[in-house]
């Protein structure tokens, strides 16, 4: 099962070690693949299981971002990670 | 992958033999040892962001913690990652040292993704006067990112000890493709 979700991240500073690590830690529990996907002019995509693919993206509060994930848990992650990425700074 | 005969007729043995590398870390600076746990910043006290230990930096000279290919340099020089195989090394430079947005940092070493990196080798020259001035601690945590992926993960320096750059800090294996 593949699910896709649009997510916001409202850290000022982007989406720095501290953010992607909490997310990419959380995304870990999950045995469903997760992509990170940035959108716009030069999308960009990680794994989301992957720390400094995470960073690479240089992900800043104004960017279009989904998350999406294909598995068995896909849905629990999609909704769990959309809610984790808004709380993260 | 190593198939020995059986004694017996018919019989096989089937050894696997794990290929291991042994990765050993370095101090990319000359500093003090402060264990994670002690590190100011949860993000890196409760391992969110990777295993390892943290250096108190006494001089600025920042060098490659492993031989290895520059993995990503992020744009406020504040942290630099080098991965060598499918270990990923990240060096934080100091606490919420991000919102220096570059001040400090001189990057010595003309280096793009995929640069290859030789271990010690002299990356960059740190102000530590002005990010002394600026942020809640100099600590500056050297991790392995993707701690999952390896194993035999073992740190080498007590906590409070003087290391000068290119001393081992923590070494860990991984499996040999």
């Amino acid at each position: 099962m593949e699910i896709q979700e649009k997510v916001s991240f409202n850290g000022k500073n982007g989406f720095h070690a501290r953010p992607a690590g909490i997310f990419s830690k959380k995304a870990k529990t999950y045995s469903s693949s997760i992509t990170l996907v940035k959108a716009g002019e030069t999308p960009k995509e990680a794994d989301g299981k992957k720390l400094i693919q995470l960073m690479k993206m240089d992900i800043k509060d104004t960017d279009e971002l989904y998350i999406i994930a294909n598995g068995d848990d896909a849905k629990e992650a999609c909704a769990e990670l959309k809610e984790l990425m808004k709380g993260l700074s | 992958m190593c198939r020995i005969k059986g004694i017996d007729e018919g019989a096989e043995l089937v050894m696997f033999f794990d290929k291991k590398i042994l990765i050993e870390v370095c101090a990319p600076c000359a500093g003090k040892v402060v264990y994670l746990d002690n590190v100011p910043d949860p993000a890196f006290a409760e391992r969110m962001v990777g295993d390892g230990v943290a250096i108190e930096p006494s001089e600025g000279k920042f060098y490659s913690p492993i031989e290895g290919q520059l993995e990503h340099l992020f744009n406020t020089k504040h942290a630099f990652s080098v991965s060598h195989g499918i270990a990923e090394i990240l060096v934080h430079v100091g606490i919420e040292s991000l919102k220096l947005e570059g001040e400090g940092f001189t990057v010595v070493k003309e280096m793009e993704e995929g640069t290859e990196l030789t271990k010690n080798e002299l990356l960059m020259e740190v102000d530590l006067a002005t990010l002394k001035e600026k942020l809640p601690s100099l600590n500056t945590p050297v991790l392995i990112a993707n701690y999952d992926d390896v194993q035999d993960f073992k740190v080498l320096v007590a906590e409070g000890s003087e290391v000068a750059a290119g001393d081992k800090i923590f070494q860990f294996s991984i499996r040999k493709k």
